[in-house]
């Protein structure tokens, strides 16, 4: 069946290559403008203002008001927010250290974002929660998809279980010590505790508004015992301040999460990023051990993707370059990346594809690095140059980031 | 041609031939090209080709054409001179590893001055920060660029250092091994502050640019050396 699934899956991407090469004119930014009612008000306000309209950039800084009208250009997060969601990762290093040159955090709109968004708007909360995954090549910008959809999931209020990398402990662990309450496993204490001070930033407006209390008593240490209806941001200060016990904690916190969005007290969104990874052996940085016993902080994540809750969406990504032995992975499709098992547990998902960029938006995104002065070169701004960057990059938006380092 | 004499040489059964082999090997002639004197250099980039008149090109019609090297190109991005320093900036023959590791330096020199750049609100002050790391380059190259160099003059069992003026090409020279010999300095210093060799080269090129640093000071001690030894000036012509 799964080689089925596979041969359907080879089949859409097919079809979808196809009609991108039939499609694939030259579709200039500029006409969207014209179409764009949100922009017009925009432009009539900046005309007043005597201000230049830039054609690859949008205004709409609401990623829950995002249309296919705002295809292909870039929005600017508010810079709080962006403090707010992506201060302990989230954005990809390179993508961060880009941001952090040109000092704001713009993101371009595309469709891989926009069909999630329109499938997270269509769904049936009340239904099982529903799974997506999103494969594509590196540096087609998947994690910069999931970031995009960061910031839409807390402007929509959902609540954010947000795993920016799965392998900074699956691989590069900053501490590893066998597990205490589950024989046999190993511990990631300081990077449990670090994604903990990362979620408690993200959700600290819902933390603060729902006042979650814990449903039941928990222990572990002889001296540090929590009573059920203590509230929940206490238990996430404890597992900051004792990093000995924060992977018992992040399974309990986030078996509450699950709980309470049974409830339906609130909306919860579960995004991933290298989910592939999870399902790698357990890797210790020092010497590159690998181990066979499973890493504790892995049980939480696996247990949050499953279909056995409801008022919740999943997304999840696969890449290549969380796979085990990236140098020599075959290929960048779920199947191949989550191996049996992984496919096992996510089965029945929606597969998205985060494809290359097309005409319209690689002319976007140079025009946007001239605007930054990312690219510097006279020649670059001349239509040769662009047309050289273009061949180069192949629409790989990693690539193009890379090409015109030196430029 | 003498190449082949001295294999024959070491083909012979002769007492200590390695030592006569390795004796003989400066008779080697050093620079000897496969094309012929009336092979003339390839036009590579469009803009040299753009640059020719319609007489010129006619001539070259019928000539013959050396084949351009493999590090010159006809991208819109190329430029004579960077393609001159990755061979000072490189080690061990790897070209394509010192090239990486100045587009490094590049990228970085870029990253300081950008984020300067958009920091400043002021429109006017902005104007002044240079963004371009090729031109901040091509700054520091001239910058560093010596006017006078000393040359060695024996005369009278004794050894003047003479002041002399550079050509364009001694000054460039200079200019870039200066560069790369003042980012080289405690080299192995990477394990202790995780500083490369594109950060060294990055921040020597801004200093460069602003007539500062350690490049700098190389080129006005030679130029004070010079001053000091302006009584033998005339030594140059006199026998």
């Amino acid at each position: 069946m799964a080689l089925r699934i596979l041969q359907n899956e080879v089949l859409i991407h097919h079809i979808g290559v196809v009609q991108r090469m039939l499609s694939s004119a030259p579709r200039p930014a500029v006409v969207t403008d014209t179409v764009n009612p949100v922009n017009k008000e925009h432009a009539s306000q900046e005309k007043t203002k005597s201000k230049i309209i830039k054609t690859f950039r949008t205004e709409e800084i609401d990623p829950v008001k995002h249309t296919e009208n705002h295809l292909a250009r870039f929005y600017t997060m508010p810079e709080e927010l962006s403090q707010k969601l992506f201060r302990h990762g989230g954005l990809t290093r390179k993508f961060a250290d880009l941001c952090q040159v040109f000092t704001e955090t713009s993101i371009m709109v595309r469709q891989p974002f926009l069909e999630i968004k329109s499938y997270i708007e269509r769904i049936n909360f009340s239904k099982p929660a529903v799974r997506m995954v999103l494969y594509g090549k590196p540096g087609h910008g998947k994690s910069v998809t999931l970031s995009h959809l960061v910031n839409y999931g807390h402007n929509a209020g959902f609540l954010l279980v947000h795993v920016p990398w799965v392998n900074t402990f699956m691989r590069r662990c900053k501490d590893a010590s066998p597990s205490e309450s589950k024989p046999g496993m190993m511990d990631v204490p300081i990077n449990a505790a670090a994604w903990l001070v990362h979620f408690r930033t993200q959700n600290q407006h819902l933390l603060q508004k729902l006042n979650l209390m814990t449903s039941k008593p928990y222990k572990y240490g002889p001296r540090d015992s929590f009573e059920a209806g203590v509230p929940i941001t206490e238990l996430i200060d404890f597992g900051v301040g004792r990093a000995k016990y924060a992977c018992d904690l992040v399974e309990d916190l986030l078996r509450e999460i699950k709980a309470y969005s049974n409830s339906g007290l609130f909306r919860t969104m579960v995004v991933i990023d290298g989910f592939n990874g999870l399902y790698a052996p357990f890797v210790i940085t020092e010497r590159r051990k690998v181990l066979n016993a499973r890493c504790t902080l892995a049980m939480p994540f696996l247990e949050m993707s499953r279909f056995d809750w409801c008022n919740g969406v999943v997304v999840v990504s696969v890449d290549r370059l969380a796979h085990h032995d990236m140098f020599n992975a075959e290929s960048d499709l779920p199947l191949y990346l989550l191996g049996k098992e992984g496919w096992e547990h996510l089965d029945p998902f929606i597969p998205i594809h985060v494809d290359k960029y097309n005409a319209a938006e690689l002319n976007s995104a140079i025009e946007y690095y001239i605007d930054r002065r990312w690219i510097q070169h006279p020649s670059g701004k001349t239509k040769e140059g662009i047309a050289e960057l273009s061949a180069l990059c192949a629409g790989n938006g990693h690539d193009l980031m890379k090409l015109c380092g030196p430029l | 041609m003498s190449f082949i004499i001295l294999r024959r040489a070491l083909q012979l059964n002769l007492p200590h031939k390695h030592a006569i082999y390795n004796s003989l090997r400066v008779l080697q002639i050093k620079n000897y090209s496969v094309y012929p004197p009336n092979y003339v250099e390839p036009i590579y980039h469009p803009d040299q080709l753009k640059k020719l008149s319609s007489d010129e090109r006619k001539e070259l019609l019928h000539k013959n054409i050396k084949p351009p090297l493999q590090n010159q190109n006809a991208s819109v991005f190329f430029d004579p001179i960077l393609r001159k320093f990755v061979n000072h900036v490189m080690k061990g023959g790897n070209k394509a590893m010192a090239r990486q590791i100045i587009e490094e330096a590049f990228e970085k020199v870029k990253r300081i001055q950008i984020r300067k750049f958009h920091l400043e609100k002021d429109v006017k002050k902005q104007e002044v920060i240079l963004t371009n790391p090729l031109e901040i380059f091509h700054k520091a190259v001239e910058n560093c660029k010596p006017v006078l160099d000393v040359t060695p003059v024996k005369k009278g069992g004794v050894v003047y250092k003479v002041p002399v003026a550079v050509p364009d090409h001694k000054a460039q020279f200079l200019a870039f091994r200066w560069l790369v010999d003042s980012s080289r300095e405690h080299e192995p210093r990477r394990s202790h502050t995780g500083e490369y060799f594109s950060d060294r080269l990055a921040k020597e090129l801004l200093d460069a640019c602003d007539n500062l640093g350690k490049t700098i000071k190389k080129k006005v001690e030679l130029h004070k050396l010079c001053e000091a030894n302006k009584a033998y000036a005339h030594y140059r012509w006199t026998k």
